[in-house]
C-alpha cells in the first residue's frame, strides 16, 4: 500500500557510501567480492552517487601497502569513487615516521584512513604519533572492529582506548565502523559519542542503534554505509530513506553530506 | 525498470501491493523494551506500518519467549494487541519447549481458542531444545491438526526435513534466511518456506529466487527491534520480476493466512484484487 506520508526520494539525498570494499573475496559465507566495474554498476543500481573504497587486501594482509597501492591503480580516473588506505601506526617510534606515512598518502590522493582496530587495537600509547600526523591534516579516520566482513564488536577496554585517543586528539574525526548489533551494541556507545565532539558512528551492521545517536548526539555524528558486498546495501539504504523521525536535512546529511564535509575538512 | 522499485526508490512506500512484514516481535527484551505501553504498542505499530506502506504484520512474542521466562506473558501481550488492532497485526504465539507438555498444549489450546492460528519457536534460545524433541513433536503435531502455520527461528537440515515429511498439510518457515542448503530444502519441500530477514550479503536474496523460487520467500524484518523498512529494501531492489516481488512482499504470507483462516477481512479483498 501507499506510504501515509511521501518519504524523501532516494536521489535527493545523494548518497555517499563510506563503506565499500574492493578485491577479489574467496569465502563460503560472501560473494567474490566487487570490482571497479562492479562497484560502479552497484552504485548505480542503488542509486549511490559516491563511495569510500578500500581494499580488501590491504584490510586482511601484510604488507598493507601492496593492497593499497593495487587500490590506487584500480579506482584512477574514477570520480565517484574515493580511495582509502588501511593503515597502522609504524614500527617506529616518533613522529618522523607517522608524518612520512600521513604525507604520502595525502600525496597519493588519498582523504580518509581506516584504522583496524584488531590487528592493533585502540591503545592511546601506541596510536599517539599515527593519530597527531593524522590530527595535523583533520584526515577522518574509519576505527575498523570488523573481522572478515563488516561485523563487529568492542570490548570494554576498545571503547576506553578510542575514548583516551579521541580526547586527546580532539580535530582528528575518528570514526566507529563495523560496530555489528542486532540487539544493541555496547552500552557505552551513546555516552561515548556524546561525551567526544569528534566522535562518528558509520551505519555498517547496525540496523537500529544509529538512530540513538542521531538522537542523542545529532546527525551529524552518523554516517551512512552498506559494507557491500558483505551486506546487501537495500537493508541499508531502506532503513535511512524510511526513517520516519528525522527531517530531510538531516536524512541528507547522514546520507552523504557529513561526510562530503569531513572531507572538504581535510588539510 | 520495476514499478516496484520506482514507487519505493520515489519515496511513495508500496502502492498497490499487498504487503505483509512475517516476522515481527512486540513485547518487552531482556534489554528494552520495543514499546512502553499497550496503548503506544498499538499506536506506534501502526504508524510504523503506514510510514513504509505496510498493510498487516505477523506479531511473535518479545523476551518472555526465551530460556526461563514465562512465554505466557509474551502470548497474553500479543492476544491484548492484536485486539486493539485486528487488521494490522495477526498473532503468532510462542512456547518454551522445556516446560511440561501438557503446559504447552493447555496454553497452545488457550490462545487457539483466542484466535491464534499461528506458532513462532525459538527452541535455538531455549536451551537449545532439539527441534524433532517429543515436545515440540506434539506441538507440530497440534499445529499440523488445526491447520496452524509454524515458523521457527531455525531449524537444523535433518530436523526440517523430518517434519516437513511427517506433517505435509502444515506451513513450515524457516527464518533468517542465508541460503545454502536451505535452498535444496525449499525446492524440495512443498510446505517449506523462508522468512528472508538476515542481514546478508550483497545479493543472497537474488540468489535465494534463482535457486528454489519467488514464491518460497516471505517478507520479514525482525521489527520492532529493526525498523520495518530494512527487509523491505532488499526485496524492491532485487533484480526478480515486479511478480516475484509481489509474492515476497505479501501474497505468499497472504495464501498461507488465509489457509489457515486468520487473514483479516480488508486483506482478504485485497489479495483477491492482487490474484
Amino acid at each position: 500500500m501507499r506510504a501515509n506520508e511521501t518519504m524523501p526520494a532516494l536521489d535527493t539525498l545523494r548518497l555517499f557510501d563510506s563503506c565499500l570494499t574492493l578485491g577479489r573475496i574467496v569465502h563460503s559465507q560472501y560473494p567474490p567480492g566487487l570490482t571497479v566495474d562492479q562497484a560502479l554498476e552497484l552504485m548505480d543500481r542503488y542509486h549511490i552517487a559516491e563511495a569510500l573504497v578500500h581494499a580488501h587486501d590491504a584490510r586482511m594482509i601484510y604488507p598493507r601497502e601492496q593492497g593499497n597501492r593495487r587500490l590506487l591503480e584500480a579506482v584512477a580516473g574514477q570520480p565517484r569513487l574515493h580511495p582509502v588506505w588501511v593503515i597502522e601506526p609504524p614500527k617506529s617510534p616518533g613522529p618522523d615516521a607517522a608524518r612520512a606515512l600521513v604525507m604520502k598518502m595525502l600525496d597519493s590522493g588519498i582523504r580518509a584512513a581506516r584504522l583496524p582496530m584488531k590487528a592493533s587495537p585502540p591503545l592511546p600509547w601506541l596510536w599517539e604519533d599515527l593519530c597527531a600526523a593524522l590530527e595535523e591534516h583533520h584526515v577522518p579516520c574509519f576505527l575498523d572492529f570488523g573481522d572478515v566482513s563488516t561485523s563487529g564488536e568492542v570490548s570494554d577496554g576498545d571503547v576506553n582506548g578510542v575514548r583516551e585517543i579521541a580526547l586527546a586528539h580532539p580535530e582528528l574525526p575518528m570514526v566507529l565502523s563495523h560496530l555489528f548489533g542486532g540487539l544493541g551494541v555496547h552500552p557505552a556507545v551513546v555516552p561515548l559519542v556524546r561525551r567526544t565532539p569528534n566522535l562518528y558512528l558509520d551505519i555498517t551492521g547496525i540496523l537500529e542503534f544509529w538512530r540513538e545517536v542521531a538522537a542523542e548526539a545529532g546527525p551529524e555524528r552518523v554516517l551512512f554505509a552498506t559494507g557491500a558486498p558483505f551486506a546487501d546495501p537495500g537493508i541499508f539504504i531502506s532503513n535511512v530513506q524510511y526513517e520516519r523521525r528525522l527531517d530531510e536535512t538531516a536524512k541528507r546529511n547522514i546520507s552523504g553530506d557529513n561526510l562530503r564535509r569531513l572531507l572538504e575538512g581535510v588539510r | 525498470m520495476s514499478d516496484i522499485l520506482r514507487d519505493w526508490t520515489a519515496g511513495l512506500g508500496l502502492p498497490g501491493v499487498l504487503v505483509i512484514d512475517g516476522h515481527i516481535h512486540m513485547g518487552e527484551w531482556r534489554h528494552a523494551a520495543t514499546f512502553a505501553s499497550l496503548d503506544e504498542a498499538a499506536a506506534e505499530s501502526v504508524a510504523a506500518l503506514d510510514s513504509c506502506g505496510i498493510d498487516a504484520c505477523c506479531v511473535q512474542s518479545g523476551g518472555y519467549m526465551f530460556a526461563g521466562m514465562d512465554y505466557r506473558r509474551g502470548n497474553d501481550f500479543l492476544l491484548a494487541v492484536c485486539r486493539r488492532v485486528p487488521d494490522r497485526l495477526i498473532g503468532f504465539a510462542s512456547v518454551n519447549p522445556n516446560d511440561a507438555c501438557a503446559n504447552i498444549l493447555d496454553e497452545l489450546k488457550r490462545v487457539y481458542d483466542a484466535g491464534i492460528r499461528a506458532i513462532k519457536l525459538i527452541n535455538d534460545y531455549q536451551e537449545n531444545y532439539p527441534g524433532d524433541g517429543p515436545n515440540l513433536m506434539a506441538v507440530y503435531e497440534f499445529a499440523a491438526r488445526r491447520g496452524m502455520i509454524v515458523f521457527n527461528h531455525s531449524w537444523r537440515r535433518n530436523i526440517i526435513e523430518k517434519i516437513s515429511s511427517a506433517f505435509p498439510d502444515t506451513p513450515f518457515i524457516l527464518g533468517h534466511y542465508g541460503g545454502g542448503w536451505v535452498d535444496d530444502v525449499l525446492k524440495e519441500r512443498p510446505n517449506v518456506y523462508a522468512n528472508m530477514w538476515c542481514v546478508a550479503p550483497q545479493g543472497w536474496l537474488d540468489r535465494g529466487i534463482a535457486n528454489a523460487g519467488a514464491g518460497k520467500f516471505i517478507l520479514g524484518s525482525d521489527g520492532f527491534l529493526n525498523p520495518l523498512s530494512v527487509g523491505i529494501g532488499p526485496v524492491v531492489f532485487a533484480t526478480a520480476s515486479d511478480a516475484d516481488k509481489r509474492l515476497i512482499l505479501g501474497l505468499t504470507m497472504a495464501r498461507l493466512l488465509e489457509k489457515a483462516g486468520v487473514l483479516p477481512g480488508p486483506l482478504r479483498r485485497k489479495l483477491r484484487e492482487n490474484h
